[in-house]
């Protein structure tokens, strides 16, 4: 086998050298590159570690913590497949990258870019829509609020975002 | 801006949305046998009622799903289909 020792760290993430990122008390944002990301086709919930976002009928995105090793498919693809017999399941981690948005702020500050009322959104639930003209999923974990943008958008949505955070920092 | 109830995600802005014009245009069960002028009406021909008009909106930003509702075309009232 060919020596792949160091290729994960050649990767770069769409907001890698932009700088992006704020810290206050109220609010703060923070890029979480590499996700593993996986889509499952399924009419029930589908059995998987970390985060099961329901995007839409018998839609689903899982949210694990990124890959150790280099590969072509994240193993979390194999390991949700393994657990959901008969569901389609497709690595889709190069697909969108995560941001976080975390403090009191966090859903006035979102909703100066979208139309979706986020403060009636559960725990443990997500939506998909636009966000400051770019197609976005918004999930709700207990503390954080999480962004999924695409790559091709997320250098938009980092400074959309970091000039909206202005009035909260 | 209209607002549109989608049947999965809820009210939304109308740019998340694009318009499929007249809803229940079935294809054709046999288009080869069809004559042109048939062929030409099912391609081309929709009504253009002044009033309620029932029509396909797919939600592109969302759940990705077609779907059919009734909207006034004077008054852009939109109601379920
Ligand atoms: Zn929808």
């Amino acid at each position: 086998m060919a020596d792949v020792t160091g290729v994960l760290d050649l990767r770069r993430s769409p907001l890698a050298d932009t700088a992006f990122g704020v810290t206050s008390p109220g609010l703060s944002l923070d890029e979480l590159p590499f996700r593993s990301l996986v889509e499952v086709r399924s009419p029930e919930p589908p059995t998987a570690p970390g985060l099961v976002w329901r995007l839409g009928p018998a839609w689903w995105l899982v949210d694990d913590s990124p890959t150790t090793e280099p590969a072509l498919e994240v193993p979390l693809a194999d390991e949700v497949r393994a657990a959901n017999p008969g569901c389609p399941v497709v690595d889709v981690s190069a697909q969108r990258t995560t941001i976080v948005v975390t403090g009191e702020h966090a859903t006035r500050l979102l909703a100066h870019g979208c139309a979706i009322d986020l403060t009636v959104l559960p725990v443990g639930e997500a939506v998909q829509g636009d966000l400051a003209g770019a197609q976005v999923v918004i999930g709700r974990t207990a503390d954080e609020l999480r962004i999924y943008v695409r790559p091709a958008f997320a250098r938009h949505l980092a400074a959309w975002l970091t000039d909206a955070a202005l009035p909260y920092t | 801006m209209l607002r549109i109830p989608c049947p999965h995600c809820g009210e939304r802005d109308e740019t998340e949305f694009h318009y499929g014009g007249e809803a229940g245009v079935d294809y054709p069960a046999d288009p080869s046998a069809l004559a042109d002028d048939a062929w030409a009406a099912y391609l081309f021909l929709r009504a253009n009622p002044r009033g309620w008009f029932r029509e396909r909106w797919f939600h592109g930003s969302g759940c990705r799903l077609w779907f059919a509702l009734e909207r006034h075309t004077v008054t852009d009232e939109i109601r379920s289909a």
